[in-house]
Parts: structure tokens; C-alpha cells; sequence
């Protein structure tokens, strides 16, 4: 159950995707992601397709055909390929991380980074065009009315000088409707103060800015609120720049840049696995109980039933008594004792049962002839043999051995070997052989049986069948017996396969590795 | 005015945003909606003699998805850790949390609010493993922002810890 939790997390996003998410990734606003087979057909995709492209891709579509700009991309000639600050439409520019996961599945990733190309592009096309102008004083730039001009873009923007913000033109609109303590005192801006987690990002920042070669960073975002009580997604932007360092803030917007709701639903649908996961924990608790309450019972039944049972016996044997007993009063303690003994039976199976399902049993593996299991069937079922006239026949290949728990392999060839005697009509023949080819031991029970459907086979080896069918001597079953046999064999690794015909008998074959699992 | 910055930490869904939003603004909302970046609120409380402003830093949950940076709590007086009394794991998410927590902060005070106490069928947090934490030194409130049980209770005694750090003389 773990493992399977661990691998198939959240939809299909396995534990080496998520880590790619978390390290390469963040942050998850706009995320977008298709997930294709190695060949590039499509498998499923989640998040804000319409930000980046005109249609959904759909599964089985061919990811060429349906996004012609990762033409040649999948699968990514480099692991993760990572192409930056493609202009997936006019107005819109996005990373893209093509990942080659060791599935063999390939993941790519849209991460919009339109903001960013934004605010970066005015500012170095500005300088760029002041070197072509060889405008070299800087006092009479442009640069400066130009980068005033940022507020129209909704940028609230500063210059970092030493420890000082100064702010760069008006502020936009956004922020004069802050719900902030924020008064104009002179030049210098008191930053931190106005945006608290601006403290964070400094310390962060200070790597970039401190540097000699141009660079940018993005920070997480913050919330403030507004006048009219909405609440303001802001993110703001360090920039490093021809020896000159900013920083500016911009909100994000919503149906534009906080339209992924892709961290919501993986967090609600995590909470529902929990949810899950927890109830599915208590309902194993309450079996527990269920199994512990079976065992104990059935344990404490059996010296009642084996004394009703002794009782019976000096009741059939003391002559006193048979003497004062008319015969059908003999043939009914007889009846008796015959349900006692099943009823035995059946509590012995309940005890089994409740214990395998409890897991109150340890394999003891040890190496044994499996002549010995063929002893021991033959002599528990020895009197079903006569009473039933079946020819019984053992042909183990000779020296043949196996390791494993003899108490428990016992229990379940005689299980098996009963369904036989249960199913074959008198006078039938029953067959226990085991063969050794290159990857396995075979132990097979071949009957001239009844037989059964395939449907019949099919739901054969279910835990519990409320239906127990009456055997060829009006035999009542348990319909515990062969779900015993499933669990001991699973316990072992092993499998079992059934073969049937109606009419004509079944055989059941044990498949025991030659070489065990790893 | 006494300033200090108190950061909430634990897994997603945990409660921080309703308990800072109970404490803060005396409102509770049954929708569960995640928070994005970080939000910061402020309280203004009187205690001994102390006029105290909270500056509540309320982060994102930690989750596969998203972890919380250890830079959130520079400079921070204390923090508390939130776990889900629904949801066991979520302790677990706390004392890893807190395992980061203390030595950036350098062994600040905390508190440990076990929320959502109101949701008693689902409780599978028992006694013994939050008198194991107690053991540990570990201050242990259980909350529930519903129904307002131990909310503010939790952050004076955080913030009476606080002030009791900062007055005590330097051994």
C-alpha cells in the first residue's frame, strides 16, 4: 500500500516528477504540465492550457501536431531540456522543462514568465539603446524618465543605493489603495517597514546584487489587503543591471496570473488520501478485533466440542447403554457424532482462518521431502478414500524437495486434496504429483471430479465464498477452505492455477520458484 | 512598544491561517483554501505591564509540493508549530519543522497547537504521544479555531514567553 502511495502520489505524479517539481520549479503560479509516452503521444495534461496554447492537447494526440513549438523537443535531446523565455504568443512568454522521467514517460512543463520578460525588457532595451546611442552621461539619459515611467505598467519601483530604497517615479495605483501605514517622509522609502517580508527577500536578494554580472531574482509572494478588504497578491522582482540594482513589485493578477489552482486541488485531493488512507485504518483495526474475537472463540470452543464428542463415543461403545438403545437411537448418536465431527471441522478452519488473517503465523521455512506432504494427505484423508472408494495415486518425482513451512504446506495440500475427495464421485481416482522443470516445482491435485465453469474458477480463490457448494456425497463445505489455501500459498510467495472442465474433473497446480524472489 | 515577530509553521491544512484569522480578526470560515506565499497580520495585546505588537507571519504549509524556506524566520521572538489532531503525520511535519526552526532561531520559544479538537470523531492524536512531546519539554495546547477553544490563550502564553526571554537577565 506504501509503495503504491509513494509511486503513484497525487494523480499519477510520481515521487522523481514531484522532486523535479519542488527542486526545478517553483514557483507554481501559471504551472501547466503534459505528460506523454517516450514516443510523444499524449497521456493527460493538468492546469491553465488556454494561458499558452489555443487548444487542450488531448490524449492520444501526437504532442507535434498539437503543439508545433516543442517541435523536436520530445523527447528532450538533453535531460531535463529547459528552453527559456519562449514566446508562446504575442503577449505571453513561458519556460519550458522537458523531463524524461525513468519510466519512460516525458513531462513537460510551461511556467509563465511573461512578468518577468516585462519588466526585464523595457529596462535593457533602455540601456542597450543608450550604448548604441553612445550616450554615455548618464545624468542626461533617458534612463531615468524612462524607468519613471514603470508606474504606468503597474510597477512600484525602486533603485537600491547601499542600504536605501529610492523610489523611481509615481506609485501605481495598487499601492496608494494598500491598507498600509505609509506615509512620504523625504527620498528614502522605508521598504521594510511598509512590506515586512520584504525583510526575507533583501537577504536573498543581496546575492545578485552584490555580484558584478547582470542578474535577476524572483521572490515568493506576499499578500496584503486593500481598502475594499480584497486581498493583493504582490512578487517582487531584484535586478541587477549595468552595475545598478533595483527592485520592483507588481501584483499578480487574478484570472490572469493566479488562475492555477493546481496546488488546491493536489492539496484537496492529498486530504482526501489521508482521509482514506486513515479510515481504511481504523476499518483494519476494527477486523482486527473482528479476527482476534473469531479466534478466541473458536479456540475455546473445540474442548467442548471434542468433550461432546467424547461423550458421544462412550455413548456408541459402553454395551450397558447399547443394550437399553433401540437401533435408530444408536443411528441418530451416530448423526450426532458425524455433525460434531463437522462442526469441528469447521471450527478448526474458523480457527485457522481468523489466525492467517490476524498474522498470528510465522513461516518456518526449512527444507523437507514433499513425499512427506503426500504421507501426510494420505493418511488424513485416508477414510474419505474408503468411504468414498477413490483411487489415490502419488508419483513425487524422487529426491524431490522443497523449503518451506511443512505444518502450513501440509495444511493446504490436504485442503486442496479434500475439495478433490469433496468433488470426485465414488469409485473416481485423485492424483498428487510434483515435477521439477528449470523455474519451478510444480505440485499438481488432478481429480475425475465434476469439475466447473470458468466463472466458478475465476472467483475460486476469494477470501470467503458465502456459497459453499454440497460435494458428490452431499459433503457440506466451509466455504473457508480454499481461501486458507490462497493465504499460506501467498505467505510463501508461491502461486496456484486451476484447471477444469465440467464433467470431467479439475486439476490445481502449485507453482513454487526455483529460485526464490529477491 | 514591544515588536515581535512570530512565524507559523506546519503542514498544509493544518489551521495556521484560521488561527492567526481567530486571533486576529475574530473570524472562522469552514472553506479550506490554501495559502499562497505569506500573509501578515498584526495584533496589538496588553500583558504585564507590556504593550506588545504580534507581527503574525502566517506561510504557506509545507507539503511533497512546497517547503517552507528556513529564511521566513529571521528574526523571529517564536513561532508556533500546528499540527491537525485529524491527521497524525502532520506531528510528524511539526517536530521536522521545528528541528529547522530551532536552530535558525537559536532556540526561540514555541508552542505546539494541536488544531481542530472540535472534530472529535476523527481525533487520532492520543494522550500518551502528546504527553511524550510534553515529556520533551515541549509546551502542548490543543485548539480548534471553530469553536475558539485555547486560541488566544496560546499566543499570550507564546507572547508571555517571549517577554519572559527578553527580560531575563543573561546568565
Amino acid at each position: 500500500m506504501n509503495t503504491r502511495r509513494d509511486n503513484e502520489l497525487l494523480g499519477g505524479f510520481t515521487r522523481e516528477v514531484i522532486n523535479y517539481i519542488l527542486n526545478k520549479i517553483p514557483p507554481y503560479l501559471g504551472l501547466f504540465i503534459i505528460r506523454t509516452d517516450s514516443e510523444g503521444m499524449v497521456k493527460s495534461s493538468i492546469g491553465p492550457w488556454e494561458k499558452y496554447l489555443s487548444n487542450k492537447p488531448e490524449r492520444g494526440e501526437i504532442i507535434d501536431d498539437t503543439v508545433p513549438m516543442l517541435y523536436g523537443m520530445v523527447p528532450p535531446l538533453v535531460n531535463p531540456m529547459v528552453v527559456s523565455h519562449l514566446n508562446v504568443d504575442e503577449n505571453r512568454y513561458a519556460d519550458v522543462h522537458v523531463f524524461a522521467d525513468t519510466q519512460g514517460d516525458i513531462w513537460i512543463f510551461f511556467i509563465d514568465q511573461t512578468r518577468q520578460v516585462e519588466i526585464i525588457h523595457p529596462i535593457v532595451q533602455l540601456f542597450n539603446q543608450e550604448r548604441l546611442d553612445q550616450r554615455v552621461d548618464k545624468k542626461r539619459s533617458g534612463t531615468k524618465e524612462t524607468l519613471a515611467a514603470l508606474y504606468l505598467l503597474d510597477f512600484l519601483g525602486f533603485e537600491r543605493r547601499g542600504e536605501n530604497y529610492r523610489q523611481i517615479g509615481k506609485a501605481p495605483g495598487w499601492f496608494t489603495r494598500l491598507k498600509i501605514d505609509y506615509a512620504p517622509k523625504g527620498p528614502v522609502f522605508p521598504l521594510k517597514e511598509v512590506f515586512p517580508y520584504l525583510e526575507v527577500f533583501e537577504a536573498e536578494a543581496e546575492r545578485i546584487w552584490k555580484g558584478t554580472d547582470d542578474d535577476k531574482l524572483v521572490s515568493d509572494i506576499w499578500q496584503e489587503v486593500n481598502y475594499d478588504g480584497e486581498t493583493v497578491y504582490l512578487q517582487a522582482l531584484a535586478l541587477k543591471h549595468d552595475n545598478r540594482s533595483f527592485l520592483l513589485i507588481k501584483p499578480l493578477e487574478k484570472g490572469k496570473d493566479l488562475n492555477d489552482n493546481f496546488l488546491q486541488k493536489a492539496r484537496e485531493q492529498k486530504l482526501t488520501l489521508d482521509q482514506l488512507a486513515s479510515t481504511e485504518k481504523k476499518l483494519k483495526e476494527l477486523l482486527g478485533f473482528k479476527d482476534q474475537f473469531v479466534s478466541i472463540i473458536s479456540h475455546d470452543l473445540r474442548s467442548p466440542i471434542g468433550a461432546v464428542i467424547g461423550l458421544i463415543d462412550l455413548l456408541l461403545t459402553d454395551q450397558l447403554v447399547q443394550k437399553k438403545l433401540e437401533t435408530e437411537q444408536i443411528e441418530l448418536i451416530a448423526d450426532i457424532k458425524s455433525e460434531m465431527f463437522r462442526l469441528l471441522d469447521y471450527n478448526d478452519k474458523l480457527y485457522q482462518w481468523s489466525n492467517l488473517e490476524l498474522g498470528n503465523f510465522k513461516v518456518r521455512a526449512k527444507s523437507f521431502p514433499l513425499q512427506n506432504l503426500a504421507n501426510y494427505v494420505e493418511k488424513m484423508q485416508k477414510a474419505k478414500f474408503e468411504q468414498k472408494q477413490i483411487i489415490f495415486e502419488a508419483k513425487i518425482e524422487s529426491g524431490l524437495t522443497i523449503n518451506a513451512d511443512e505444518t502450513l504446506m501440509g495444511q493446504a495440500l490436504n485442503n486442496l486434496v479434500g475439495n478433490s475427495v469433496k468433488f470426485t464421485p465414488p469409485g473416481g481416482k485423485i492424483c498428487l504429483s510434483a515435477s521439477r522443470d528449470s523455474e519451478h516445482i510444480k505440485i499438481s491435485i488432478s481429480d475425475t471430479g465434476v469439475g466447473m465453469d470458468q466463472k466458478t474458477a475465476d472467483k475460486l480463490f476469494e477470501s470467503f465464498t458465502r456459497k459453499s457448494t454440497m460435494g458428490t456425497y452431499g459433503e457440506r463445505g466451509t466455504g473457508l477452505g480454499l481461501g486458507i489455501v490462497k493465504k499460506i500459498l501467498d505467505a510463501h510467495d508461491y502461486t496456484i492455477s486451476v484447471k477444469s472442465e465440467v464433467g470431467k474433473g479439475s486439476t490445481f497446480t502449485i507453482f513454487i520458484p526455483t529460485f526464490p524472489h529477491p | 512598544m514591544i515588536k515581535k515577530k512570530v512565524v507559523m509553521l506546519g503542514a498544509f491544512a493544518v489551521g495556521k491561517t484560521s488561527l492567526v484569522q481567530r486571533f486576529v480578526h475574530s473570524i472562522f470560515s469552514d472553506k479550506y483554501l490554501t495559502t499562497i506565499g505569506v500573509k501578515i497580520d498584526q495584533k496589538q495585546i496588553s500583558l504585564k505591564d507590556h504593550d506588545v505588537t504580534l507581527m503574525l507571519w502566517d506561510l504557506y504549509g509545507e507539503d511533497d509540493f512546497m517547503k517552507v524556506k528556513s529564511n521566513y524566520l529571521m528574526g523571529s521572538s517564536g513561532y508556533f508549530l500546528v499540527a491537525d489532531g485529524t491527521r497524525s503525520e502532520t506531528i510528524e511535519v511539526a517536530e521536522k519543522l521545528h528541528d529547522m526552526a530551532a536552530v535558525v532561531t537559536n532556540n526561540a520559544p514555541f508552542i505546539l497547537l494541536i488544531n481542530k479538537s472540535d472534530l472529535t470523531d476523527l481525533w487520532e492524536v492520543s494522550e500518551e504521544r502528546l504527553n511524550g512531546l510534553r515529556n520533551k519539554g515541549w509546551n502542548v495546547i490543543v485548539t480548534s479555531a471553530r469553536n475558539n477553544q485555547n486560541v488566544d490563550d496560546a499566543f499570550y502564553a507564546l507572547t508571555e514567553q517571549m517577554i519572559g526571554q527578553q527580560t531575563r537577565p543573561l546568565s
